[in-house]
């Protein structure tokens, strides 16, 4: 299929709560492919002797958190009407995951993976209290442990440029809620269970991952100097 | 939120694939059920990606829901690590839908579809926390129920079950269900219920009946203990299954399963009659479904899931009536909506490839022949209908037509074979690879040929039911013998089975009550996933087999007296006990018999039903 053809990107914005939080990225890209062809939508396809669908999945989350407001692209050679889109690729959908909105957006070879910059969480620890935001913050260094890509090794990382904002919401007999900014940038992606762990190891209050439960709200890209709501991002002016 | 799920949510983070425990998929079905409702665990005793593969399950899942007295839910069989996560968490077996207990359910239902699956049976029924024995089980336990292919000789799980469903289920599941709902509601007792699902065809009640042994222990037949119970049971069968509803909704799964696609039964049965095959003879005879039907569940599986591939279900698939022109329609509708199309089990004749030129297209997969033995002598014991002429005019038409890779199946320890019928699996990929080079200007290329050997394992209600299985010494000599030639061949590989598994499979095919114990010891020793190479505990199998005196010259690896009675005969499967003998003197004189559609061969299935088939092509 030739690649100079004007094609048409759509972005959706989708949830994925409950118990769907264990579906992995892969089998998403999977479910949303045949949504796509359940709605008798025609994607784009990639070139080549494997060609694949022209779809994304914008930084996707790590399996067991939950969200309430994904991201989806999906390139298209015609045009759609954007509400049928949104009804078509709710057909086939479980519970647990809906596709809110669909808007178009000028195709451009770079997709909104590459310009988000932050994802926003909302993260409960259950047992964990006493947990001191303010000084870890305003540490030197915020080191976490990331595993080495090339090494595979853990190794320390300081990411206190990744962090936008770490603030406690709440905190009962059950727990503390807090509310994390954290890097959602290519490469450059700070996971919120990390950076709890860190931050549970500095108060001296334990830390279980798997009872963790952490929801991210929404992703944001820059514009104008200001960091907006990727939803909004793509404006009419554009 | 149901109890379950609350602990559910604490445990899922720790193990693999934890989406194979949550339920949800489009087309399941998740609901609040009625008091009074009866509620049925449908059991595969596998993991999900194995269990979801399997179309059996959807048949009955939407039989059972769309009757108003019955839910049916799903459940498989926990991998290792969620089991033991399950174990020291005390969160007791649940049903995918509701994360209902499995103890509280009206029905608990295993479908047997593989010797090798039987320790899983009692690895779930233990982490439902029901007490695996029938005999110790109370009013209060839900009723255990199975059946599926190994149903026609379930004794070794006998005493696990109350109740086994033998033959076709669409018609009886419901049935039996329907029954319990209003008994329960009468007030009646378990005992009550099940003496009057036994006069149904199809059921078995095993504590109907008592073995008897004579004074060295050996089987000699059952004795009736209630009025009630058939002398023998009859299988089930559905008359014409264009009148049951085939699923239109599969369950699509969210994770990678095995299959993952659309699936359309064209038929049941056989008419082919290989001597080796249980399925081949205990789903006779031939019921297709129309064409009409079978485009209208392709379409609307197709268009209601967003799946990608669509297969048809059936034995030997060419031998459709209307196959050619079903196959073009749906060859139509696939290319149209971007769906791949697999037909398994083709013959290879003109028209399939057409077909698989067609749906293979430039990418094309390897061309599969199961030659099933390597001489035409062993081809004729076993009834197999595919002569070398056949091979090679496939062959080099597949090869014109650019294929390269060619996948052959082999079965090994097939009665009457010898070391020259090995021979002839080693020529037959040789003379393959020269007919390559032949194509490929004297060199191998690109082009290769696969030789994949299973262990045959005799089974019951085949003519070869009463043969002696190769000895796991004997199929490894023989696996070494064929790897040393083939090797030796350019372009060609070879693949094959682990023998004690093999062994494991006779020995519970054909076995009797008395391997309920050997089960039971087995799985307390660690084993389940039997069916799997990794962890597969041979040594749980060889302590609880030696602990209760059950050599490896048990059934398995011994002849049998034909005329000795055998703990399946129990089971009715509709066919003489003559025919099969008849079958059986003709395998060891190498004489064939041909497919029932150019004559009856008088199996006897006709007593219970019409059979339509007997001679159609005669001349
Ligand atoms: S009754 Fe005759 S035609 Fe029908 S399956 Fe049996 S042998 Fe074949």
């Amino acid at each position: 299929m030739p690649n100079n053809k004007e094609l048409h990107r759509y972005l959706f914005g989708f949830y994925k709560k409950g118990n769907m939080r264990f579906i992995s990225h892969l089998d998403l890209q999977r479910l949303f492919k045949r949504c796509i062809k359940r709605a008798g939508i025609v994607p784009a396809y990639s070139n080549g002797f494997n060609p694949h669908e022209k779809i994304n999945i914008v930084h996707p989350l790590s399996l067991g958190f939950e969200t309430e407001q994904d991201y989806f692209e999906l390139d298209t050679e015609q045009p759609y009407e954007e509400s049928r889109l949104v009804e078509g690729m709710n057909l086939a959908l479980p519970e647990g995951i809906r596709f809110t909105f669909c808007r178009e957006i000028p195709y451009s070879s770079r997709n909104s993976s590459s310009i988000t910059e932050m994802s926003l969480y909302e993260a409960f620890l259950p047992s964990s209290q006493n947990l001191n935001t303010e000084g870890f913050i305003i540490q030197d260094e915020v080191k976490i442990l990331k595993k080495d890509k090339k090494t595979k090794k853990m190794v320390e990382k300081d990411v206190k440029d990744w962090i936008g904002r770490l603030e406690l919401l709440e905190e009962t007999e059950e727990g503390s809620r807090l509310s994390l900014l954290l890097r959602s940038a290519p490469n450059e992606t700070l996971n919120p269970a990390s950076l709890l762990e860190s931050l549970c190891a500095f108060s001296g209050s334990p830390f279980d991952r798997e009872a963790l439960r952490v929801v991210r709200k929404d992703l944001f890209a820059r514009k104008d100097g200001q960091l907006v709501s990727l939803s909004c991002y793509y404006t009419q002016e554009d | 939120m149901s109890n379950v799920q609350k602990q559910l949510d604490k445990l899922l983070l720790k193990v693999e694939k934890p989406a194979r425990y949550i339920g949800g998929e489009l087309h399941s079905i998740a609901r609040e059920p009625l008091p009074g409702t009866v509620r049925f665990a449908f059991c595969f005793p596998d993991l999900y990606e194995i269990g979801m593969s399997y179309m059996g399950l959807n048949i009955l899942y939407h039989l059972l829901n769309k009757t108003d007295h019955t839910y049916c839910e799903r459940c498989f069989t926990p991998a290792r690590d969620m089991m033991a996560a399950m174990k020291a968490a005390d969160v007791p077996l649940f049903t995918l839908e509701t994360k209902t207990p499995l103890k509280e359910m009206d029905f608990v239902g295993f479908t047997l579809q593989y010797e090798l699956s039987y320790s899983n049976i009692l690895a779930m029924l233990d982490l439902a926390g029901i007490p695996v024995l029938s005999k110790d089980r109370t009013e209060a336990d839900p009723i255990i129920i199975c059946g599926g292919p190994c149903a026609f000789n379930a004794e070794p799980v006998a005493d696990f079950m109350d109740v086994i469903l033998v033959g076709d289920g669409e018609e009886l599941l419901p049935e039996v269900c329907r029954i319990r709902g209003e008994f329960r509601r009468a007030g009646k007792t378990k005992q009550e219920f099940l003496a009057e699902i036994a006069k149904l065809q199809g059921v078995y009640i095993p504590s109907f009946y008592g073995e008897i042994r004579d004074e060295k222990g050996t089987f000699r037949g059952y004795r009736k203990l209630r009025e009630e119970a058939p002398e023998r049971v009859l299988k089930a069968i559905v008359h014409d299954i264009d009148t049951v509803d085939f699923p239109k909704e599969l369950i699509v799964p969210l994770i990678e399963v095995v299959h993952d696609r659309s699936v359309a039964e064209l038929f049941r049965g056989c008419t082919r009659g290989c001597r080796f095959c249980q399925a081949g003879m205990v789903y006779r005879p031939v019921r297709e479904r129309s064409e009409e039907k079978v485009l209208d569940i392709a379409k609307t599986q197709l268009e209601n899931s967003g799946q990608g591939e669509l297969s048809l279900l059936s034995l030997s698939t060419s031998d459709y009536t209307h196959f050619e022109p079903l196959v073009t329609d749906l060859m139509e509708y696939c290319k149209q909506h971007q769906v791949s199309l697999s037909l398994p089990s083709l013959r290879m004749d003109n028209f399939s490839f057409k077909v698989l030129d067609e749906i293979q297209g430039v990418r094309k997969t390897g061309l599969t022949f199961a030659a099933e033995a390597g001489t035409q002598r062993l081809r004729n014991v076993i009834n197999k209908n595919i002569t070398e002429e056949h091979i090679f005019t496939a062959l080099r038409q597949a090869f014109d037509l650019g294929w390269t890779s060619v996948k052959l199946y082999f079965m090994m320890g097939l009665p009457t074979e010898t070391y020259e019928d090995l021979d002839g699996i080693v020529d037959l990929a040789k003379r393959i690879m020269d007919l390559a080079k032949e194509h490929n200007g004297g060199k191998v290329g690109r082009y290769s040929v696969s030789v994949s050997v299973s262990n045959f394992v005799p089974k019951p209600d085949t003519p070869f039911m009463w043969v002696r299985q190769n000895t796991p010494e004997e199929f490894e000599q023989k696996h070494y013998y064929l790897k040393d030639r083939l090797k030796k061949i350019k372009g060609v590989n070879f693949r094959y089975h682990g023998s004690y598994a093999s062994m494991l499979e006779a020995v519970f095919a054909r076995g009797g009550r008395e391997l309920s114990a050997v089960l039971l010891r087995a799985y307390e020793l660690g084993a389940a996933f039997d069916a799997w190479t990794e962890g597969f505990r041979q040594d749980a199998w060889e302590q609880a087999l030696a602990e209760n005196s059950i050599g490896a010259d048990y059934f398995a690896l011994n002849d049998i007296d034909p005329d000795a009675p055998m703990p399946w005969e129990i089971v009715d499967c509709g066919i003489t006990k003559e025919f099969f003998q008849r079958e059986w003197k003709k395998a060891q004189e190498a004489v064939t018999t041909p497919d029932c559609r150019l004559g009856c061969n008088g199996c006897g299935v006709n007593a219970h039903t019409e059979c339509r088939w007997g001679g159609i092509y005669a001349e």
